[in-house]
């Protein structure tokens, strides 16, 4: 599915407080395959889920995904990646707070070239049924429980049906049980032939996915350092 | 559609989760269009002249090309009839009263084209013009260029006449009771025939028929028609080579009876304002626009050569000074505008990051400021514009003479529109060149 080769990413290159943060990571990620990425604050984690998620670019090294090289693709070519093959579950959510959960779940179909304005709802709604919040489609998110918000921002992922699903932190903010809920959910999607990779602190959550491979220094290794 | 949406989501944001910030921006232009407004009036006025000028030029003497190309001489008569601003500029009453130019600048009343330094014309420039113009004269007024002498008509002048004959060649409305009137033939061929006024007989005592002969200064005409006219009821028609003749006369001996400087200059500019619109029919050539420039000792900013010469004049003038206080207008509106819709931009920074992540391209998101933006100019910009009429009446408040000049307002509100886009690209730019990551 995806394929890094020695990336390296070091931010305010050249200047004194300069930040190495990958030194020449590899990692290969297959189709259906879960990964967690586990490491402490700073270690690069976020930094290593915005390359794989086409959100920054890498100083070094290359990256494939889906058998496309995209180390050096444009601007709008990489949104176009982002918003047909990638589905982001964002740190705190990431929802915009003043609209329905159907809205925030509508905005990526709505700069898709592949889907009509009358089919975006009937998607979306679709998959808040998937995930069991289709009674609170027309909730503003502000007013949603913090597990109701999460399976909100799952739904928002999905519903481009990307191959790869890029969550960071999914769990943080949630009770156990909560936690348990999303993983089913994150984890089922592998099921469907999608990768997932999540970034997370938590042991448990981690144990949960196929493969765990943790980040320290700005390497990359599959043994607990 | 789908970026309807998009729109729609976002508008609706601002107007209910910003909706006092927004307020504030809409606040901000619609002022921006007041002030816009203010200075396009104000320019237009000082550089087109008064209202009363534009008025009178416009109303009375009907410039529009349209109406004197077509050559219809009921528009002519139209024409006369639609004096509704001659009482506001009353030229004649100034006349008759032999009012001098000081006295009537001392009246307080707007003087045209006084800012423009446009010299005072006398009659023999005027004649000398239509002569250059080359315009031809039978073409106005039902086949006459009534070229009259206000009251003290010489043929006709009684020994009780204390009136200063002076020359006034507008047309004016008639009507034949008796005989009938000039035929071009009459006109073209100098031949002695004559319509007199009906008033003509209570001022001279004796009646005045079809078929009569009068004696004109030193020729005899035979009456062909008997003329009423209910505006001028004292007016002559006379045929243009016999007015011209009397004027020849005239102004021979014009320096050694009458002070210089005196209603004849006014008469000047009411004759001024008419060559000018016979130019709009009657383009002059450069060489012809030199000549007249050299034989009159005119600047050449004095003379248009025609409608599109004189429009193309006034914009220069008008755009000039509108330029410059346009920009540090422009300038202050823009230093806000970009202020604002940054700050706006900033508010909803998460929302255009989650767009980004989520695969908006980067035109997508500068489309989408730049409508946001567009959409809260737009109705500033209505606001604005509909707040112009009643601002109208405080401008004309503090200046009677200013006019109410509806391109202005498409000037201040267009002008709005120009500067946000200039605010609205840029901030788009700057945001999508951000990092989708960056907070």
């Amino acid at each position: 599915m995806l394929t890094l080769r020695n990336i390296s990413r070091t931010y305010n290159k050249g200047s004194d407080d300069a930040v190495e943060a990958l030194k020449g990571v590899s990692l290969k990620v297959r189709k259906g395959e879960s990964l967690a990425v586990m490491g402490v604050s700073g270690s690069g984690k976020s930094t290593l889920l915005h390359i794989i998620g086409c959100l920054d670019h890498a100083d070094e090294g290359t990256y494939e995904l889906d058998g496309e090289d995209v180390t050096r693709k444009l601007s709008d070519q990489l949104s176009r990646i982002r918003n047909e093959k990638i589905g982001f579950v964002l740190q705190d959510y990431g929802l915009i707070p003043d609209k329905t959960a159907l809205e925030n779940i509508m905005f990526p179909l709505a700069f898709s070239n592949k889907v009509s304005y009358r089919e975006m709802k009937q998607r979306a709604l679709k998959v808040a049924e998937r995930m069991g919040i289709a009674s609170l489609a027309g909730k503003r998110v502000s007013k949603l429980s913090g597990g109701q918000q999460q399976r909100v921002a799952v739904a928002r992922a999905i519903v481009n049906e990307p191959e790869l699903i890029l969550a960071d932190e999914p769990t943080a903010a949630l009770d156990r049980k909560t936690s348990d809920g999303i993983m089913d959910v994150l984890l089922s999607l592998t099921k469907e032939g999608r990768s997932v990779i999540i970034v997370t602190h938590d042991k448990r959550i981690a144990d949960m996915c196929g493969r765990t491979v943790y980040i320290s220094d700005g390497l990359i290794t599959e043994e607990e350092p | 559609m789908k970026f309807l949406f998009v729109i729609r989501v976002m508008l609706r944001d601002w107007l209910t989760v910003h909706r006092r910030y927004t307020a504030i921006i809409i606040l901000t232009m619609i002022l921006s269009v007041q002030a816009l407004f203010f200075v396009a009036v104000k320019n237009a006025n000082e550089s087109m002249g008064s209202i009363f000028t534009e008025k009178y030029y416009g109303g009375t003497y009907d410039i529009n090309p349209s109406v004197l190309g077509e050559k219809d001489p009921e528009i002519f008569t139209d024409a006369g009839k639609n004096r509704e601003y001659n009482e506001k500029f009353p030229f004649s009453e100034y006349l008759c009263k032999r009012e001098t130019l000081d006295a009537y600048l001392d009246s307080g009343l707007p003087m045209p084209f006084a800012n423009k330094e446009i010299p005072a014309v006398s009659g023999d420039m005027v004649i000398q013009m239509y002569k250059l113009n080359g315009v031809p004269w039978y073409e106005f007024g039902d086949g006459i260029l009534a070229f009259e002498y206000l009251y003290g008509i010489p043929a006709f002048e009684d020994a009780d006449s204390r009136y200063e004959p002076v020359m006034n060649c507008s047309v004016f409305d008639y009507m034949i009771v008796e005989g009938r009137d000039y035929t071009e033939n009459d006109l073209t061929s100098h031949a002695r025939v004559l319509v007199v006024p009906d008033s003509l007989e209570m001022r001279c005592g004796v009646p005045v028929k079809p078929g009569d002969r009068l004696g004109c200064g030193k020729y005899e005409f035979e009456v062909i028609g008997v003329s009423h006219s209910e505006s001028f009821p004292d007016h002559s028609r006379l045929p243009f080579w016999y007015a011209e003749e009397c004027m020849s006369e005239y102004l021979g001996s014009r320096e050694t009876q009458y002070k210089p400087g005196h209603v004849t200059d006014l008469g000047g500019y009411d004759s001024w304002l008419r060559l000018q619109s016979l130019s709009y029919e009657h383009p002059l050539s450069r060489s012809q626009k030199q000549t007249l420039c050299e034989v009159l000792g005119l600047p050449d900013s004095a003379v248009f050569m025609g409608y599109e010469d004189h429009l193309s004049k006034q914009y220069d003038e008008f755009l000039g000074s509108t330029v410059t206080e346009c920009t540090v207008f422009g300038l202050f509106c823009i230093a806000n505008i970009i202020l604002a819709v940054w700050s706006l931009c900033q508010k909803h920074i998460t929302t255009l990051r989650t767009f980004r992540v989520y695969g908006a391209s980067n035109g997508a998101v500068t489309r989408l400021i730049v409508v946001l933006i567009m959409c809260i100019t737009l109705a500033a910009g209505v606001i604005g514009g509909l707040l112009c009429i009643p601002m109208q009446k405080l401008y004309e408040s503090i200046n009677p003479s200013y006019a109410w000049r509806p391109y202005c307002m498409y000037i201040a509100v267009g002008a709005l529109l120009v500067i946000n886009l200039i605010a609205a690209v840029p901030t788009a730019i700057l945001t999508v060149r951000r990092s989708p990551i960056e907070k």
